[in-house]
């Protein structure tokens, strides 16, 4: 323990500091208030006694200035004094002071009194420190919490909630959101709508949406089945979080027409569906427990499918909107009903349900979402690459035994979709390609006859023919030359059989008349004349040459 | 595996995703897959979403499907189409005998 005597008169100062020196403790003596402020920093006393009445800066003034240098941590200060009037007492308190002694005075009184000022001073000094730690800890914590709401940020950043056909409403308990509410674009033109609900709210609650959306992103991207995503974030939620702790979800899959809704629902509440008199309909009530719980082989990621209109509207919602407190219990399924038939827009629904939440404590994440179901306008994923400017011919020929072991169309096309933009063309390709080939091989080679298809059980008889006969091949080839003229945006095909031949004209006007029926026959060469301009044949039916545009459809 | 088929959960739709390339070594597979049909299953989808091509012989195997079961009697929808692939199916009709979507 330090103590500071602070006293006009010498003697005074000796006497303190003998007593206070005997008791053990190390103390400094100064003679005025001013020196005693100067001291502070440097000795930095546990306590202070304090004379009142000194020339310069007497006591009553001193003793604020101390406590002010003195901080947060409590700096008992002890006037002693030989007054004893009453009024000099309020006053040594009054300034500040925290106890007095008055002259004549016992040592063990003052002991005792520093003792007792002493353990104050150390309780104030631990919760200080304790206090600083606090700071230091929840400084920590609140930018912990912001780099952890950059990442979720970040995370949903790919979240397509600018849908104009869908409209969201997300009302967190707490900073970090249990629910959960995502939308992404498919390459078809899909939209891929997912609600979910995590275990609990706040922080932990939310960290399980990080796999989650990542998985919905990448997969949505690529196109992947309803079925395919939810088995994967399954995978990835029961990998990671604890078993107490799972999402209940529900992934929708809107078709770019607006009137297909696929449907996965593990423990979402089942959704409204609004017709064009807006009239409810429950649908797409939960099939399957929630997300996570279940490991690969009991996961079930069968799909359901709903046929809507595109006056229809879906509202999804979790648990939390129906359980809104009210007056008498909660909103409930029915008072819900009530609110979406009142209300004529998204945004009235919204401030009705702000309107039943104000005032109350809000007692789990609510959230909910409208999505019309229009044709979506989403534009079905394109690659704008240009084309590859060298042009170049390609000239092929295929023996009677490589004919019979494979098909090359799928090399063929493989290696002209790894050109500057052609890949954009690989189906049209692979289709025109194929057709021609297949027909050089059919008819010129195996001369196989399309009619056989036109019998009851035709279309199986004519491809057990053709295995047979593939298999038998042994002489004949096939000449197929590509020329790539991107100056016309165009490949120029042209293939040529070593068969007999046929009659165009005959085989033409067969492929017309069929083109409506049923039978299989002729419908090959139909589309290739439908995707390619131009076709011609020529050296009596055995040489086919077509043009395909490289032109966006 | 190019062809694989599941049932809906409420067991009335019956999905045929096929993957890749849809042309004749698929013949069989594709015809077995619908040969035992559940009673329950009224409507049948073939989902083109991993489809990368598909020739005469695909549009064959999908006449051949309508005919076998009972042409009309279930509805089959071919879903998730790609464009060209969408193309191709309308450039045969066959939105004359199927619900493309």
């Amino acid at each position: 323990m330090r103590v500071l005597i602070v006293d006009d008169l010498n003697s005074n100062r000796l006497l303190l500091s003998d007593i206070v020196s005997n008791f053990g403790y190390q103390c400094l003596s100064v003679d005025n208030g001013v020196q005693a402020v100067e001291v502070m920093g440097q000795f930095n006393p546990d306590i202070v006694l304090l004379d009142v009445l000194m020339p310069g800066l007497n006591g009553f003034e001193t003793a604020p200035q101390l406590k002010k240098i003195a901080g947060e941590v409590h700096l008992p200060i002890i006037f002693i004094t030989a007054l004893d009037d009453q009024d000099t007492l309020l006053r040594c308190l009054a300034a500040g002071g925290d106890d007095f002694i008055s002259k004549p005075f016992a040592s063990v009184v003052l002991e005792a009194k520093l003792r007792a000022h002493f353990r104050n001073r150390e309780l104030s000094k631990s919760l200080a420190e304790k206090n600083q730690v606090l700071a230091y800890h929840s400084s920590r914590v609140e930018r912990e919490h912001q780099i952890v709401e950059h990442i979720f940020q970040n995370s949903l950043a790919r979240n397509y909630l600018d849908y104009p056909h869908l409209h969201t409403y997300l009302s967190p308990m707490s900073m970090f959101n249990g629910d959960l509410l995502l939308a992404a674009p498919g390459p078809l033109g899909n939209l891929y709508v997912f609600l979910g609900d995590f275990t609990g709210h706040g922080l932990s609650a939310a960290v399980g949406a990080l796999p989650t959306s990542q998985a919905f992103f990448s997969m949505a991207e690529s196109g992947a089945p309803v079925g395919d995503i939810v088995r994967e974030i399954n995978h990835r939620l029961h990998d990671l979080l604890p078993t107490d702790m799972f999402l209940a979800g529900m992934m929708i899959e809107l078709s770019a027409s607006g009137e297909r809704v696929t449907y996965w629902n593990g423990g979402i509440p089942p959704a409204l569906l609004i017709d064009d008199e807006r009239r409810l309909h429950t649908v797409m009530a939960p099939q399957n427990l929630a997300l996570g719980i279940l490991n690969d082989n009991e996961f079930d990621s069968r799909v359901a499918t709903l046929s809507v209109t595109n006056t229809d509207s879906l509202l999804l919602f979790t648990d939390g909107l129906i359980e809104l407190s009210e007056a008498q219990g909660m909103l409930g399924r029915e008072g819900l009903a009530k609110l979406v038939q009142s209300a004529q827009s998204m945004a009235q629904l919204t401030a009705l349900v702000q309107q039943k939440m104000s005032g109350r404590e809000q007692r789990d994440d609510v959230s909910m979402g409208w999505l019309r179901c229009k044709p979506t306008g989403l534009k079905p994923k394109s690659f704008d690459a240009e084309l590859s400017p060298m042009a170049f011919d390609m000239d092929l020929r295929f023996h009677a035994e490589d004919i019979r072991g494979q098909n090359p169309v799928n090399q063929v096309v493989q290696s002209f979709a790894a050109i500057d933009g052609l890949a954009n063309f690989k189906s049209q390709l692979f289709t025109v390609i194929q057709e021609i080939y297949n027909n050089a091989v059919e008819h010129g080679l195996l001369k196989l006859d399309s009619e056989l298809k036109l019998a009851a059980d035709g279309f199986e008889r004519y491809y057990q023919l053709y295995q047979q006969r593939l298999s038998e091949l042994k002489d004949g080839w096939i000449e197929m030359r590509l020329s790539y003229q991107p100056k016309r945006r165009c490949l120029v095909i042209k293939v040529t059989d070593s068969g007999d031949g046929f009659c165009q004209q005959s085989s033409r006007a067969k492929a017309e008349q069929q083109a409506l029926t049923e039978s299989g026959f002729g419908r090959g060469l139909r589309l290739v004349e439908e995707l390619t301009v131009g076709l011609k044949w020529s050296n009596q039916g055995r040489t086919i040459e077509c043009t395909l545009p490289l032109t966006a459809q | 595996m190019t062809l694989s088929t599941e049932y809906s959960s409420d067991g009335k739709q019956f999905v045929i995703h096929v993957k890749g390339k849809f042309d004749f070594p698929l013949v069989q597979q594709f015809r077995q897959s619908y040969s035992d049909l559940n009673e329950s299953a009224d409507t049948i989808a073939v989902d083109f979403r991993e489809t990368e091509y598909i020739d005469s012989c695909a549009l064959g195997m999908l006449l051949n499907m309508r005919k076998s079961l009972g042409a009309g009697e279930k509805s089959i929808h071919l879903v998730n189409c790609r464009p060209e692939i969408r193309n191709i199916l309308e450039i045969a009709r066959f939105d004359k005998l199927f619900h493309i979507d």
